[in-house]
C-alpha cells in the first residue's frame, strides 16, 4: 500500500522519508496523549504544579501549554 | 522557469498554496498541486477528471483522511508508527477504553496561544515550502511540455507530470478514491489528443 509499510518491512531501511514521518507521527501521538492526560488530571483536581512535576516541566510551562485550551 | 507557465498554470500554483494553508499543512505537495489542477475546470484535460468523478471536494476530503491534519492521526501516521513497532489501532483501543469512544481522534480545542511557535501549530502562516516531490512534478511538467512540443507549460502538463512522478500522496489519494492512476492518465491523454 503506502511507502511507509514497504519500508517497515525492510528493517534495514534508512530512508529519511520513512524515519522522519515516523517521528512526526509519534510527536502527534504524544501531543494527543498529553492533552488527554492533562485534561483528565485537571478534571480530577490536580494542580498545575502536580501536572508539571509529573510531566517533568515547570508548573508555568504546563499551564502555558494547556491552561488556555 | 515560471515565466513559461500559462496564466492558468500559475493559478494552479497559487491554488495549491491556498489549499495547503486551508488544510493547515506545512508543505505544498503533489496532492495540493492536484487540487490546484482540479480548480481549473476549463483547462485542457481537467474535464476528463470530472467525468471520472474526481472532484475537488472528494479529492480534498480523501487527502485529509490520508494525511491527517496536524492534529489528527491518519492512515499515513498509522503506517509510519508501524515502522516503529507501534500499533496505532491498539493505542486507540486502549485510549478509548479509558477516555471513551473517539478520544484519540476528536478535534483538539483551538489553543489561543500568543507565542509565535504556538500560533504556528494552529495555522501555518507565511511561506509554505514545496516538497521535493512537488518540485519534481514541476520539472517533469516542463519536460512534458517539451515532449508535446508546446511552447508553454500549461495545466495539462502539470496534470500529466502528476502521473509520472511515482509514490506521491496525490496518486495514493487517487487510488483510495477508486481511480486507478494509469487509467485516469489514459483518459486525460485521450482528451488532449482529441483537442490537438
Amino acid at each position: 500500500m503506502s511507502q511507509a509499510v514497504d519500508a517497515a518491512n525492510d528493517a534495514t531501511s534508512q530512508d529519511p522519508t520513512v524515519g522522519l514521518r515516523a517521528v512526526a507521527a509519534l510527536r502527534k501521538l504524544v501531543e494527543r496523549l498529553e492533552s488527554l492526560q492533562v485534561d483528565n488530571a485537571r478534571a480530577l483536581g490536580w494542580s498545575w504544579e502536580q501536572i508539571g512535576e509529573a510531566l517533568g516541566v515547570s508548573k508555568q510551562a504546563a499551564h502555558k501549554k494547556h491552561g488556555r485550551r | 522557469m515560471f515565466e513559461r507557465f500559462t496564466r492558468q498554470a500559475r493559478e494552479v500554483l497559487i491554488r495549491a498554496q491556498v489549499e495547503a494553508r486551508e488544510l493547515r499543512h506545512d508543505h505544498i505537495g503533489a496532492e495540493h498541486l492536484f487540487l490546484g489542477v482540479l480548480s481549473q475546470r476549463d483547462a485542457p484535460g481537467v474535464a476528463a477528471l470530472t467525468r471520472l468523478g474526481i472532484t475537488p471536494d472528494g479529492f480534498r476530503s480523501q487527502t485529509q483522511d490520508t494525511l491527517g491534519s496536524p492534529q489528527v492521526l491518519g492512515p499515513t501516521d498509522a503506517d509510519a508508527l508501524r515502522a516503529l513497532g507501534i500499533d496505532l489501532n491498539e493505542v486507540r483501543r486502549r485510549v478509548e477504553a479509558s477516555f471513551g469512544p473517539g478520544a484519540l481522534d476528536k478535534p483538539l480545542r483551538i489553543r489561543r496561544g500568543w507565542l509565535p511557535w504556538r500560533r504556528r501549530c494552529v495555522e501555518p502562516v507565511g511561506h509554505i515550502p514545496f516538497t521535493p516531490r512537488a518540485k519534481q512534478v514541476l520539472e517533469v511538467a516542463l519536460r512534458e511540455a517539451i515532449h508535446r512540443k508546446d511552447r508553454h507549460i500549461g495545466v495539462q502538463h502539470i496534470l500529466l507530470a502528476l502521473f509520472r512522478v511515482k509514490g506521491s500522496v496525490a496518486l495514493e489519494v487517487l487510488t483510495r478514491l477508486g481511480a486507478e492512476p494509469e487509467a485516469v492518465r489514459q483518459e486525460v491523454l485521450r482528451d488532449l489528443d482529441q483537442a490537438a
